[in-house]
């Protein structure tokens, strides 16, 4: 069966695209009848994407952001790109995922899911921090690593601390260079561990078609 | 021009929006989600005098003028142009923007004499008996001031049930079907005749050159038939019939003819433009109706179901001025619905790869 035309998520990066298809994976979710995955260039041209989506022929439509340094401001911008549409969001964002209902027949319903937990600031590589094992000692290790450079070392933003610990750990795994969303079907990276179920069952509360009564 | 629409009780249209046509607009969206009747909402509103010819067209067209039963030949023709709801219709057919200004209504009905006074009543009231009531359509415009009515124009049938035909020419609206011109019992020659020998030949040659860049002249000749057909001079080679130079001509040579001809501040509406034309073509004939349409101030609206004439479409309309808006048509059930992108927002679609059908 061929991915459908009128479930999509839109995702930031390759990255996120590769982590929600092994994800799927592991928990057994046939992401490819379910939704079709669109990765975007970047957060902008993602919001530029959800000005415009809800109005074609779109049914169910999900957005995985980041909330990168400041979550409240990144859900004014998902709350300003979904008005045009006639979404209203609410004041923040709920810890189990967002639901925006359709406002009429012809919108499609909404998911937005905010990385790593709907609450904090951060991004994919904080969402997947929080899914190594308990105790894995190279964790605290690459973290010290990354933060044990000198400041006129430091070749990367601030912002991107958890991504530089991320595949600092990454290269010391069994198989060195291991891409994100293989971490998981390697089992490096623990997928029961939270926030993954929350966005598990996101991801299905969205996505699954309602029974035809 | 119109620069948005709201069509109310009108055939399957109960109550339409559209909030942003432009110089240039192309609708789309599925089988049945009222495109073409779209546009004979806006042929009928252009047409100004001339709605109810105009209106008369659009049920031949569609084949709903036929009638079998004599006595019902008013009600069979005229109950189609007005939308149901659960068996009961509109009493008015209205075309206007979204703000209700520039409305179109057309509605019915019955009139009769006493004596030398006329008499009439509308629509859903009997005629008293005994009076020889007959059936009227009505269209009337909204004045350009916004001060009351203006111009009623009213539609008589004749005792022998055919229409009385205003003639067409000075409308300033025309209306291309996806089965082309001669389905309209229009000749090309006639149109041709027009514009021979003015900037609008060089227009209509400019558009043909996009499939036969070599394309010099083009020439109307009687060859034995009873009409006129349109020969091609190509660069090196003998004289040939335009038609022998790909599918495409006959639908462009329309298209581009229609552009033409329609007048100064006259709306061309064209059902299924890309009909017949190589998807290769698509760009360079949007930047020509962009460019025209313009150049000529007319209103150009189009349909289409192809996304590669989606796709032509926006890149022509982001590299022109003048505005061109792309209108979604939706339907649920009874209701239909509609989103407009325009400006950035087109240029989002574009850029994001984002169908829109």
């Amino acid at each position: 069966m061929s991915e459908p035309h009128d479930r999509i998520l839109l995702v930031e990066g390759r990255d996120d695209a590769e982590v929600v298809k092994q994800f799927c994976n592991h928990h057994g979710i046939d992401n490819r009848r379910l939704f079709r995955i669109e990765v975007k260039n970047g957060i902008e041209a993602l919001l530029d994407d959800l000005r415009v989506r809800p109005q074609t022929h779109v049914r169910v439509l999900g957005a995985i952001v980041d909330a990168d340094t400041d979550p409240e401001l990144r859900w004014r911008q998902l709350g300003d790109v979904m008005r045009r549409s006639g979404y209203e969001l609410p004041q923040r964002p709920s810890p189990s995922g967002t639901y925006l209902p359709a406002p009429n027949v012809f919108l499609p319903r909404i998911g937005l899911w905010m990385m790593p937990d709907n609450r904090v600031e951060g991004m994919l590589e904080d969402f997947l921090l929080r899914l190594t094992h308990d105790g894995d000692r190279l964790v605290t290790r690459a973290g010290k690593t990354v933060d044990d450079i000198p400041a006129e070392d430091r070749r990367f933003n601030p912002v991107h601390r958890s991504k530089a610990t991320m595949y600092t750990w990454l290269a010391w795994q069994a198989d060195p260079g291991t891409p994100l969303g293989q971490a998981i079907t390697k089992r490096y990276l623990d997928p029961s561990r939270d926030p993954a179920p929350a966005f598990r069952d996101w991801l299905l509360a969205l996505f699954t078609p309602a029974p035809t009564p | 021009m119109l620069e948005s629409l709201r069509i109310t009780g009108f055939r399957a249209f109960s109550d339409l929006a559209v909030e942003r046509l432009g110089r240039v607009t192309l609708v789309v969206g599925k089988n049945n989600v009222g495109k073409t009747t779209l546009l004979e909402a806006v042929h009928l509103h252009a047409s100004g005098p001339y709605a109810l010819s105009a209106a008369r067209r659009i049920l031949e067209r569609r084949d709903e003028y036929l009638v079998t039963e004599p006595d019902d030949a008013d009600k069979v023709e005229l109950e189609r142009l007005f939308h149901r709801t659960n068996g009961t219709r509109s009493d008015v057919a209205r075309i206007s923007d979204t703000a209700g200004a520039h409305a179109l209504e057309l509605f019915t009905n019955w009139a009769w004499w006493e004596g030398e006074v006329p008499r009439e009543r509308r629509q859903g009231e009997a005629p008293p008996d005994g009076v020889n009531a007959q059936r009227q359509l009505i269209a009337r415009k909204h004045n350009r001031s916004g001060r009351g009515w203006q111009d009623v124009w009213v539609e008589l049938q004749d005792p022998g049930g055919a229409f009385y035909r205003p003639k067409q020419d000075g409308s300033l609206s025309s209306l291309l079907p996806s089965s082309g011109l001669r389905a309209e019992g229009i000749d090309i020659a006639d149109l041709w005749d027009d514009v021979v020998l003015t900037d609008r030949e060089r227009t209509v040659v400019e558009a043909l050159s996009i499939i036969e860049p070599d394309l010099e002249r083009i020439v109307m000749v009687k060859a034995g038939r009873s009409h006129r057909t349109a020969m091609a001079k190509v660069k090196g080679r003998t004289p040939l019939p335009l038609r022998s130079l790909g599918d495409g001509m006959n639908r462009l040579l329309e298209v581009a003819l229609g552009l033409v001809t329609v007048g100064e501040g006259g709306t061309f509406l064209v059902d299924e433009i890309d009909a017949g034309l190589h998807f290769t073509t698509l760009v360079d004939v949007w930047r020509l109706v962009f460019e025209t349409a313009a150049r000529l101030d007319v209103q150009v609206i189009a349909t289409t179901h192809g996304w590669d004439c989606i796709e032509a479409f926006q890149q022509a309309a982001l590299n022109h001025p003048s505005n061109g808006v792309l209108v979604r048509l939706q339907r649920a059930g009874d209701e239909f619905g509609s989103a407009t992108f325009a400006d950035e927002e087109l240029a989002i679609i574009t850029r994001e790869s984002i169908e829109v059908r």
